[in-house]
């Protein structure tokens, strides 16, 4: 029925009388003004740790649950196995600070870390960030992705 | 006075939802205050050079390049890097479900003000259950509002911590292009009729809609058919049955040439309709029913009160009939 002219433009007109969509100027609005406020929410400490204990229960009955699905995968790919196989490459990762779409789509996808920068950064962001990749990727590791 | 620096942060959810929004977001502040966004999501890799914003990448947990232990220290070590590197005084996050790296920044840095923009119209699923929580950690809350909020009868529908804004789109009317103009810029024929399918590719059932809603397609005359991704499978095997005129069009933001279309097959993610409807694109809707979004009760609210018309995702069938010129409705 979308190949109907008269379907189309019955539609076309109705969605004149939907409201503004300005919801991205009030956003930046309430933004702003936290940013200029002196003050922010002093956070709890106590309803941190609520939330992490939360998590951690909340994690571990996935954890049960995936524990089992697994079995079950095991058992599917142990008769189905994969052809390809891809691989996580355990070179040091890749810091860059591109800008455009045609650089920085093959580095997001690649199997390659990527570790990218803002623009202009300065020399000591750079360093902390290869400590903060270094804690995480540490010397060793292992491949966890496989197709 | 000097601009503040405000870090707009968002997940790698289904589709460019949280993306897009917090690229509204970060276009509207760009007067008053410097928006950085950081995304887990590949769609960022749009965005520096087309709206000249300053953004960083940020591997998801997803990538399974770590451990989610090392994950969620990993993220909280680097927003707070990059706060510290750019004097940010807001952090605002954009997505269903805060990670724990995320409130772990706020929680390392208490002078760091957290926002959570947080969609509505959520599925009865797992994560509403820490929603309090959650919420009692940030500094404000806010809703993006949806057209079919009427129809969220979700976790979030009935709280009370969350402020209510208008809905939020990259479709602004005085920026959109002419049909012409848009179509030069797509490189398409000026005069032929001309579909937009924004349909995901990947899982099984995900890829036969997309294959339904092509068919459906097959007798329009002279139809090109605009893709926002290739219609092939995980192994590059087509979905598209043969004899459309089929083009994949890469363009952000995409909401700047809606124009250029006679009509669209769309996914009823918050992103698509709120581009789409207000862009007047004749929209047919096929949810995508993973994830906690409930867009179903999007594609219901706009198929009940005339705005767009919904296919049952469940029903290839009804897919393929919505766009074949025989369906009475």
């Amino acid at each position: 029925m979308l190949q109907d002219p008269a379907v189309r433009q019955r539609l076309s007109a109705k969605c004149a009388e939907l409201p503004d969509t300005t919801g991205g100027q009030e956003i930046a609005n309430m933004l702003y003004q936290l940013a200029t406020a002196p003050k922010g929410k002093k956070s709890s400490g106590l309803t941190y740790k609520r939330l992490l204990v939360q998590d951690r229960i909340s994690r571990g009955s996935r954890h049960v649950i995936m524990l089992g699905l697994r079995r079950l995968a095991l058992v599917y790919r142990f008769l189905n196995p994969h052809i390809k196989v891809q691989e996580i490459d355990q070179e040091p990762p890749v810091f860059g600070d591109q800008t455009t779409a045609a650089e920085l789509h093959p580095l997001i996808k690649s199997s390659t870390r990527f570790e990218h920068l803002i623009s202009g950064a300065s020399a000591s962001y750079r360093k902390r960030r290869e400590e903060i990749a270094f804690a995480a990727y540490g010397k060793e590791t292992v491949i966890t992705k496989t197709k | 006075m000097e601009k503040p620096t405000i870090i707009l942060a968002t997940s790698n959810g289904v589709g460019m939802g949280h993306l897009a929004r917090a690229s509204a977001v970060a276009l509207a502040l760009k007067e008053v205050a410097n928006p950085i966004i950081v995304s887990m999501a590949g769609g960022i890799a749009e965005i520096p050079a087309f709206m000249g914003i300053r953004c960083e990448y940020i591997p998801g947990k997803d990538r399974m390049w770590m451990s989610r232990e090392k994950w969620d220290i990993y993220l909280r070590d680097r927003l707070l890097a990059l706060v510290e590197e750019t004097n940010a005084k807001v952090l605002s996050f954009d997505g269903v479900i805060p990670y724990p790296g995320v409130i772990a920044a706020k929680n390392a840095n208490p002078a760091l003000k957290l926002v959570w923009v947080r969609r509505g119209l959520w599925q009865k699923k797992p994560q509403r259950f820490v929603l309090g929580l959650q919420s009692a950690m940030m500094d404000k809350v806010i809703e993006p509002g949806d057209i079919a909020r009427s129809y969220d009868f979700g976790p979030t529908a009935t709280r009370k911590e969350a402020v209510l804004t208008a809905p939020v789109s990259l479709f602004r009317k005085e920026d959109a292009m002419t049909r012409e103009d848009a179509r030069k810029a797509l490189g398409l024929d000026l005069n032929r009729p001309t579909v937009l399918v924004q349909l995901g590719t990947g899982e099984g059932d995900v890829n036969e809609k997309m294959t339904a809603a092509l068919s459906g397609l097959l007798g329009w005359k002279d139809l090109q058919v605009i893709l926002t991704k290739a219609p092939v499978d995980k192994d590059g095997k087509s979905l598209a049955p043969e004899g459309l005129d089929l083009k994949v069009a890469r363009y952000f933001p995409l909401a700047k040439v809606l124009h250029a279309f006679d009509a669209g097959i769309c996914a009823t993610g918050y992103n698509g309709v709120h581009e789409l409807l207000p862009a007047q694109v004749p929209t047919v809707f096929v949810s995508n029913i993973r994830g906690t979004d409930d867009q179903e009760a999007r594609a219901r609210w706009c198929n009940d009160f005339g705005f767009a018309l919904r296919a049952d995702q469940a029903d290839l069938a009804d897919i393929t009939a919505h766009f074949a010129p025989t369906k009475q409705i």
